[in-house]
């Protein structure tokens, strides 16, 4: 079981909880002060949102804290020279993530959507990056090219970028990794 | 206040026991897991485009009988209410897909197939035990109803379950 869906069903939990004081609450309350419940109701429900907030910040400090995090995103512009498929990252030679691109997916990023590809830790140091891309290039062909950035992992987050975009005078794409500055 | 804090400590006990043991990837009421593949054209479809829809997910391989048996009652309910916001989709877990093709188009099949022939990754996701597995998933990506094998009780079974969740 994930972390990320522990936290999710600890906030289930706690909701369910609270709606349980919130439960016996209306029993007891409920041929009283009608007006009170709904006061109490509300400030039970107030009280779980900034909870489940609260715990979200928190799962994300300790999933990723901020000194070791390394975000990497996919970004496409124009793209006519290629249709993308799917994206390999490896990171020090370790595939990290394996995604398939939808036809929806593929029109969000050429309508100017940026993907979160990748979130995880590194720890400071000299590190590779390499992203394989695979899809449809001109004329239809398959065509799959890789690109690899070196980069210095300092203390603080780290954001890089995958970007395609198309070489006008070459008629063929181009892939690009930057680190975000 | 205390009363709370018991109670989360003890529902967060038992969250951990249950983590600790290695509780089923899924189960009835919880959200069916994401995935994408590819279809028998090359075309790459994600479950969760699926959501607001009424999904039956079957996992099926052309060695096994039952799932050829499955096929046509599956044919019918997409033909059936397919307007109404219901999408079957199949994953052939066949090593080859070239063997998936040749039985679908066979069957003369309209739903969407997909093809979990290289990696395994989805299969493993599901934790394929018994074939046919078909899952049963309401509008909000919850699996509903889970149908291990097939039988004409079965099936019978599953489109009353399409019907209930397609009037919800």
């Amino acid at each position: 079981m994930g972390n990320t869906q522990m936290f999710k069903q600890i906030v289930c939990g706690l909701t369910l909880i609270l709606l349980g004081q919130i439960g016996n609450a209306e029993t007891v309350g409920g041929a009283n002060d009608l007006a009170t419940l709904d006061q109490e109701t509300q400030s039970l429900k107030n009280a779980v949102l900034e909870l489940n907030k609260e715990l979200f910040l928190l799962e994300e400090e300790l999933l990723y804290p901020a000194n070791t995090q390394v975000a990497v995103f996919v970004s496409m512009d124009v793209g006519e020279y290629f249709a993308l498929d799917s994206i390999q990252l490896e990171v020090d030679g370790k595939e990290v993530s394996n995604y398939l691109y939808t036809e929806r997916e593929v029109g969000a990023l050429h309508r100017g959507g940026v993907q979160q590809l990748y979130l995880g830790n590194l720890k400071v140091g000299e590190h590779e990056l390499v992203a394989i891309f695979t899809g449809k290039g001109p004329h239809e062909r398959d065509y799959k090219r890789g690109a690899t950035l070196q980069f210095s992992k300092n203390i603080g987050s780290k954001f890089v970028e995958l970007t395609i975009s198309d070489q006008e005078n070459q008629l063929q794409p181009e892939f690009v990794v930057r680190n975000w500055e | 206040m205390e009363k709370i804090t018991a109670q989360f400590l003890v529902f967060l006990f038992c969250l951990l026991s249950l983590s600790a043991v290695g509780a089923s990837s899924f189960s009835v009421g919880e959200r069916a897991p994401d995935f994408a593949l590819p279809n028998l054209a090359g075309k790459n479809l994600r479950l969760s485009e699926y959501r607001s829809e009424v999904v039956v997910l079957n996992f099926w391989a052309t060695w096994c009988g039952k799932c050829s048996d499955a096929m046509p009652v599956l044919e019918s309910l997409y033909e059936q209410h397919q307007g109404a916001g219901l999408n079957v989709i199949a994953v052939g877990v066949d090593a080859e897909s070239h063997k998936a093709v040749e039985l679908i188009n066979a069957a003369d099949i309209s739903f969407p197939v997909l093809t979990d022939d290289a990696t395994k990754t989805v299969s493993r996701l599901y934790d394929l035990g018994k074939l046919p597995l078909t899952l049963v998933i309401d509008r909000e990506g919850n699996v509903r109803h889970i149908h291990k094998g097939f039988s004409k009780e079965s099936g019978a079974r599953m489109m009353a379950e399409v019907a209930e969740l397609l009037a919800e």
